[in-house]
This record gives C-alpha cells, structure tokens and sequence, in this order.
C-alpha cells in the first residue's frame, strides 16, 4: 500500500514542480484531442442532423452502421489509420504516421459515430411540432437547421462531453499511431501506459490525477452551461 | 374581389390513402373563411397545403394567380400558419415573438412590434421577458398567435386556435384574430369546431367530408350509417336513440344533408310526408341574412341548424337549453356519396 501513497505524494511534487515530462504529455494530449474534437463536431454535428431530420430509403441502415460504430474498439481503428498513414498505405506520402495529426484522425474517427448518433437521437427526440412551427414562420433551411441545433442544445453537449470522454481515455490509437515518442507523441494515456509497466507510479499518477482533473473541468462546464443555456 | 389563394386539381394522399381531393377551391382577399368538419376530414391537411408548409402529392397551388411551390422562398414570408399544437422555442416570449420578424431580415423595431403583437392578443410589453416554461398552455397559445400577428401577414391560417384554452383566452385569440383582418387586411383561414363563432364571422364555411369540399350552404351533413328501413326509407340512429329516416342510401356509409331552410320548427303534428325529431336549442344566432335567425339544435351528438324568420322567433320566444320539435321530410335528404 505504502508504494501506492508515495505515488500520490510523488506526483503532486511532480505536478507542483511543473515536471517537464508529465507536462509534455499533457500538452500534448489537450492538442490532439482539441483537433479531433473540433473535426469530429463540425463533421458530426451536420451529419447527425441530417441523419435525425431527414426521412429517407435506408435510413435504418445507417442508423444501424453508425450505432454499431459507437462501439468500435479503438487498437481496431489504430490499426486501420496506421495501414493508411503508415509508408506502405495509400496516404503514406504525407508522413502522418506516428504523428499527433495521424493520432488526430484516427481519435476523429472514434469520435464521429459518437457525435453523429447522439446528434440524431437528440434532433429526433424534438417534438414533431419544431419542423412545422419553423417553416410556418418562413424560416429558410440555413435556419431550420441552426434553430434545431440550438432546440437540441442540451442533447448536444452530453455528445461533445461524451465524445471528449472517448478521446481523452483512449490508448489504442494513441499507441499505434503515435508510437510513444517521448517529447513528441506521448499522450497521458500511453505515458501512464509506459511508466507503470517501467514502475513509476508516481509519474503514472500524477498523470490521471490531471485526466481526472480534464474530466472534471469538462463536466464542470457541462452543468454550468445547462444552467446558463 | 380579387382571389388570393387558388388550388386547382389538388390531392394528398399517406401511404397511398387519399386524404384530401380538392378539384378547385378560391380563397378571396381579405375575407374570412371558416374550415369546419369532423375530426379526420382533412381540415389539418388543407391548411398545411394551403400555407405551403407542406407538399400536395399532386396538383397546383395558385397565391395571387402565380403557380407557388411549398418553401418558396418569395412566398413564405407573406403566409403564416398557426398548428393546433404550436411549438414554443425554448427561448423568452420576446425570442419566440421576434423570430419571425428575424429570420425576415427585420433587426430594428423588434421590441416595438413584440409589444404590438403581445398587446393583440392581451398581454403587457413586460411579458416579453417570461421564459417559455413559465407560461401555461393558454398563455403559450396567445403568445404562438402573436408571434403570427406580428409578421403582419397576408394570409393567417388557424388550425382549431382555441381548442385547449379557457374561455377567457378564447375570447382574446378570437378578438386578436379578428384585428389582423381589421388592421392589415389579412385574409384568414380558420378552422374550428367552434361552429356559432365561425357562423358569427365568417365570410364564408367550408365543410370538409372524408377529403372533399362540400358546398357551403350545406349545413346539416348526415354522416351515417344507415340501415334499410323500407323499400323507399333508410334509417339512422341518433345517440340520443331518437331515428332519423331519409329516402333509399345509396349504402351503408353514405353521407347526405339537409339544407336547413327545408327543415322546420314547428309544434304541430306531422304531415303525412313528414316526420318529427326533438332536440335541445344550443345557440340562436342572427344569419347575414337580414330577417332571419340560424337555430342550432343538438339530437345527441347531431347537430342541426334551422332557419327561422325573425317574427316567429321574436313570437315563440326560442331561447337556449329548450326542447324543440323540428318536422322534416325524409325525401329532401339530398345524398353526396
């Protein structure tokens, strides 16, 4: 037990002493997964709009595709960026691998079917009386589908949260597609990851307090907005 | 007068079931034009075709002699359409009044239309700031038909405005409706089931049955099922158990009127030809016709209106909640279908 209570010890030193390792990890990881999730929600909040809003042949079929890809595991996507980033695949003349674009896209892609379904669910959860209440007040589409953004805006934000909960704890495509170079592609997870497997616990700790501390904050901002919105 | 909306050859159908067939209707600028029929005859659908928030499967839709799409853009902003069930933004009163003046273009006077608009309809500038969920079902009623009234529109269409309010809003949504012709000369479409007022109002009542328009004057429609009776009479069993007969239906389902102007009010007993039901006054209304007063009476759910002339009634002294004998002749049931 003893080791364990001088981890946290330890790790608030580290913190505390602004420790240049722990804090390139974190940088890191707060840069690669404010770019997922911008692209992930500007991709997806359309995507789910349309996907909720809109009435057309097969729209089962894509809502089923897109529930399954809730689920999908993240070494699985690791594994398929890294065939196509990596100097073999199709897009290898970009130099993305081991990359934090390359670990960029493949979190986007984690967290996409996320937006886009929780996007849908929650334009779908809108009562019925939205649609016409909108277009009987002359709004153009540009508008019904701004105004039904921000009707939805509640269901929104628990799919940003939920999505950024995703990207934030995932280590599969962080380890495949980054590779853990320290300095350059190591995040918090991968780090932990490393320096428990090497023993540190200390730096393992101090680098979840601070993912708790991220999830923390997210969540603070959640209720605030829900309070304010 | 000038003819405003025109539909020509429409139809709608869901899921391969027809749900209205329009082969020519004209609306004219600047009257009143009351919608009324059964739950399910298509009074809902007419209005969303008619308001162009919603496609006909086929046929042509004509605003001011121009062929129109639905969500054009040139016409949408001169019609407006308040659902029976409208949706409030999740927004202030203020918000919800304005966004329509908004998504128009219209930036500057927004406070001052928004208290115009809250005042048609009976409530102080001040309410602007109430939230959405702070407002009672009457109260988010009026503020969805100001938030019409303040677009100043051509065209207002009303599906049943008054249908889950109290008696107090009712009467101040009927008075703000009425303004909006009075002000603006907006033509109005209502429909309602609240049939002494759309009497009282209206420039002219279109009955809808199962889809299809019913000429106007038809007030009595007899929707049925009859059963045979005779070789020459079918009858119909009122709710309140009473028979009504009328000549040979062409079927079961069939549906037939009784032009109030032959039915009678009268205490003497029937003529050979005649036949005899009683029923409960629920309105005594003064027609446009001068000289003459409307009688609505109710068999159970049936509902009858008799023409009078102003000296019976001022002599009989018919007054509401009063059992009343009405003669008629089975044969002058016309059938429609």
């Amino acid at each position: 037990m003893s080791f364990i209570l001088e981890g946290f010890v330890k790790a608030f030193q580290l913190l505390y002493q602004g420790d240049s390792e722990t804090y390139s990890a974190v940088l890191a990881t707060l840069k690669v997964s404010s770019i997922s999730m911008t692209v992930s929600l500007l991709a997806g909040i359309p995507l789910g709009y349309l996907l909720g809003y809109l009435d057309f042949p097969g729209k089962r079929g894509v809502r089923t595709v897109v529930d399954t890809l809730l689920s999908l595991p993240t070494v699985f996507i690791g594994l398929v960026v890294y065939a196509f980033i990596s100097n073999r695949g199709p897009l290898g003349e970009f130099g993305l691998l081991f990359t934090l674009t390359g670990i960029a896209i493949g979190q986007s892609i984690l967290a996409l079917p996320i937006v886009i379904a929780l996007t849908a669910t929650s334009v779908e959860g809108l009562e019925r009386a939205l649609k016409l209440t909108l277009r009987s007040l002359g709004a153009s589409p540009r508008q019904m589908f701004f105004t039904t953004i921000w009707e939805a805006r509640m269901g929104l934000l628990i799919a940003a949260v939920t999505a950024a909960g995703r990207v934030l704890t995932e280590v599969g495509i962080s380890m495949m597609v980054g590779g853990n170079i320290k300095w350059h592609t190591r995040t918090i997870t991968t780090a932990i990851a490393l320096e428990t497997n090497k023993g540190q616990f200390a730096t393992g700790i101090a680098l979840g307090l601070v993912l708790l501390a991220m999830a923390f904050a997210i969540n603070l901002s959640l209720s605030t907005l829900r309070r304010r919105v | 007068m000038e003819p405003v909306l025109r539909l020509q050859k429409v139809k709608h159908q869901y899921n391969q079931r027809t749900v209205l067939d329009i082969p020519e209707l004209t609306l004219f600028r600047g009257s009143i034009i009351g919608l009324a029929g059964p739950n399910g005859s298509g009074k809902s659908t007419l209005l969303r075709i008619l308001s162009l928030v919603e496609k006909c499967s086929s046929g042509t839709i004509y605003f001011e002699n121009k062929a129109v799409m639905p969500f054009d853009a040139e016409y949408r902003h001169l019609l407006t359409f308040l659902p029976q069930e409208p949706y409030l933004l999740k927004r202030t009163v203020f918000d919800n009044i304005a966004y329509g003046l908004k998504v128009r273009g219209i930036e500057k006077g927004l406070r001052a239309s928004v208290a115009q608009a809250l005042e048609l309809v009976g409530f102080p500038s001040s309410f602007a700031d109430r939230q959405w969920y702070e407002l009672s079902g009457g109260e988010a009623q009026r503020v969805a038909l100001a938030a019409r009234l303040a677009l100043k529109p051509a065209c207002l269409l009303l599906d049943e405005p008054t249908v889950s309010v109290d008696l107090e809003s009712a009467l101040t949504i009927h008075q703000a409706i009425l303004s909006a012709r009075q002000e603006w000369g907006t033509t109005l479409v209502i429909s309602s089931h609240h049939q002494s007022w759309l009497n009282e109002v209206c420039d002219r009542i279109i009955y809808l049955y199962k889809g299809r328009l019913l000429d106007c004057s038809y007030k009595n429609v007899l929707l049925g099922p009859w059963e045979k009776f005779s070789d020459e009479l079918s009858v119909m069993t009122m709710t309140d158990g009473q028979n009504l007969y009328a000549g040979r239906a062409p079927n079961r389902e069939s549906s037939g009127v009784m032009i109030p102007q032959l039915m009678r009010r009268d205490s003497s007993p029937p003529s050979k030809n005649e036949k005899m039901i009683s029923g409960l006054v629920t309105g005594v209304f003064v027609d446009k016709h001068p000289g003459i007063f409307c009688i609505h009476v109710a068999c159970g759910d049936q509902q009858f209106q008799v023409n009078i002339a102003e000296e019976d009634f001022l002599k009989e002294g018919i007054f509401p909640n009063q059992q009343v004998p009405l003669l008629y002749r089975p044969t002058d049931i016309i059938w429609l279908s």
